[in-house]
């Protein structure tokens, strides 16, 4: 099974239709083993504790914490990221995932050019991996980026917009 | 900025013209510093409106700026974010992602 390595912003996405079917959550364990640092449930469970949609994703995602693979790690000091990005991209590259799963949006460029030999993918894009592989219905992978749009005001993201073309 | 200079031509409304030369005027300046300022400061804060920032990511992932074009707009560091969205939305990197 392939490794897939997430950050806190990406689990929150995962996290925003939990309870639904399919839990996107259970979607990407079914199929990637599922790893992320300590220092990304420590963020996760900072942002639990907001009384708002993000913060009921976090729960939702720690409700299911025995899913995933959580591993220490050391911090590369001189990595400019928050400590959960920092701590996830050093596992990413640790394990030799084939993923690393991020939907911080305005660092792609330099969490991309801190992957060693790990594809970096955002939810939109792996819900259209989940489609393409028949792991979800477009309908499904369509209803997770709405309730996403809605919870992170992605909606007048141009790049979310052309990746929902790509759900069809 | 250097000193490369690029002539531009173009036509505009009277009463623009008049009221850029009058300002130019009271600064002491010409036509061209006044347009130049002018000009600077609108590119400076219209790439900073994030509807407008949008616009600019859909025209390069629609491949109508290039990559080089969309530095000189928005900057380096946000166009590596933005050209790794538009990997993203690529049906081949899709397929090697769904392979992987």
């Amino acid at each position: 099974m392939s490794r897939l390595v997430a950050d806190t912003s990406a689990l929150v996405s995962l996290g925003i239709a939990a309870g639904e079917d399919p839990d996107p959550l259970a979607v990407c364990t079914a199929r990637y083993e599922v790893a992320v640092p300590s220092a990304v449930v420590e963020e996760l469970e900072t942002v639990a504790s907001y009384d708002d949609a993000h913060g009921r994703a976090a729960a939702a995602v720690l409700d299911r914490r025995e899913e995933i693979a959580i591993r220490s790690v050391d911090l590369d000091a001189e990595f400019p990221l928050d400590d959960g990005g920092n701590a996830a991209v050093t596992l990413a590259n640790d394990l030799d995932a084939a993923l690393f799963l991020c939907d911080e949006f305005t660092q792609l460029g330099l969490i991309h050019a801190s992957l060693a030999d790990t594809r970096l993918v955002t939810t939109p894009t792996l819900l259209s991996v989940l489609v393409r592989t028949d792991a979800l219905s477009t309908a499904d992978a369509t209803a997770i980026l709405d309730a996403n749009g809605d919870a992170r005001s992605w909606d007048s993201n141009s790049y979310v917009q052309r990746a929902r073309s790509l759900l069809e | 900025m250097g000193s490369d200079k690029k002539r531009v031509q173009f036509r505009a409304p009277h009463r623009l013209v008049n009221r850029t030369d009058a300002l130019a005027d009271v600064l002491g300046e010409d036509r061209t510093d006044v347009l130049i300022t002018a000009l600077r400061e609108y590119l400076q804060s219209a790439t900073h409106d994030d509807a407008l920032t949008q616009e600019i990511a859909a025209a390069y992932y629609d491949d109508e700026i290039s990559l080089e074009q969309l530095k000189s707009l928005v900057g380096a560091e946000e166009a590596a974010n933005l050209r790794v969205l538009k990997q993203q939305l690529s049906e081949d990197f899709v397929d090697e992602v769904a392979d992987a």
